[in-house]
């Protein structure tokens, strides 16, 4: 049961794996680098969905 | 049948709730969605050419500037650019720089500071000759007032006359009062011997 405030999401392991490593490389927490990466993902699209309305 | 391991990993509430909206969305599952992010994070992070940045520091410990062609020692306390295994001097940071007007400033203020020490020098050495000058003069004084003395005392000798011997013992006394300034100019005049010397002294 994942603390409040927090919500716990599953993923395959291979993936886990993957993110642990670039986790380990840079230092950081994997959840810390799970968020960056889905803000920049998220902004990403955001950029493409507003150039492809214009 | 084939069973897949899976882990989990916590998000605050907030940024689950983005996933998942963003998720449902697009039509995918969330973990698809996290496996989206990761990748493109990668792809991203692979796409950025990895450039070391140099972070200005106060140096902590002495070094040498890693430029091959300057070497040079940069003392405690000075600043540097510093990553890591490398320390550039001010120096070199400043010529590679290539901004005109930041590194003719920076070279005037070199070429002031040259300037001011020589200037220094120079003050410190006409201090040394005007001191040089008053002391002759003093020794001038004395010696003046030696031969006075031995005037008097010549004088003396021939009269033996109470006045003069009182006149003499008033010029002794005022150059008594003379006799400790001459110790001083003396001593700080007095080099110390060379270790040779002494040793052929011995």
């Amino acid at each position: 049961m994942p603390k409040k405030g927090f919500k716990a999401v599953t993923i395959k392991e291979k993936l886990y794996k993957e993110v642990n490593e670039i986790a380990e490389k840079q230092n950081r927490s994997i959840a810390s680098i799970v968020e960056e990466a889905i803000q920049q993902f998220m902004l990403s699209h955001k950029e493409v969905s507003s150039e492809s309305i214009m | 049948m084939s069973m897949t391991v899976r882990k989990e990993l916590r998000f605050s509430s907030e940024l689950a709730k983005t996933v998942e909206d963003n998720a449902k969305t697009k039509g995918i599952p969330e973990s698809e969605y996290i496996r989206q992010a990761v990748e493109h994070f990668n792809t991203c992070k692979k796409s950025e050419p990895e450039i070391p940045t140099l972070r200005m520091i106060i140096t902590k410990y002495p070094s040498k500037c890693t430029n091959p062609h300057c070497n040079q020692l940069i003392p405690i306390g000075s600043i540097a650019y510093w990553s890591k295994n490398v320390i550039i001097c001010m120096d070199c940071f400043i010529q590679a720089l290539g901004d005109k007007a930041l590194a003719s400033k920076y070279l005037k203020m070199r070429e002031l500071n040259k300037i001011v020490h020589a200037l220094e020098k120079e003050a410190n050495q006409y201090a040394d000759f005007i001191n040089d000058i008053k002391l002759q003069v003093r020794f001038g004084e004395i010696i003046k007032k030696l031969d006075q003395l031995l005037d008097l005392n010549d004088k003396f000798l021939h009269t033996l006359d109470d006045s003069t011997l009182k006149e003499l013992n008033d010029f002794l006394k005022e150059v008594k009062k003379d006799i400790p300034e001459l110790k001083i100019a003396v001593t700080t005049k007095m080099q110390p011997l060379k270790k040779s010397v002494r040793k052929m002294e011995y």
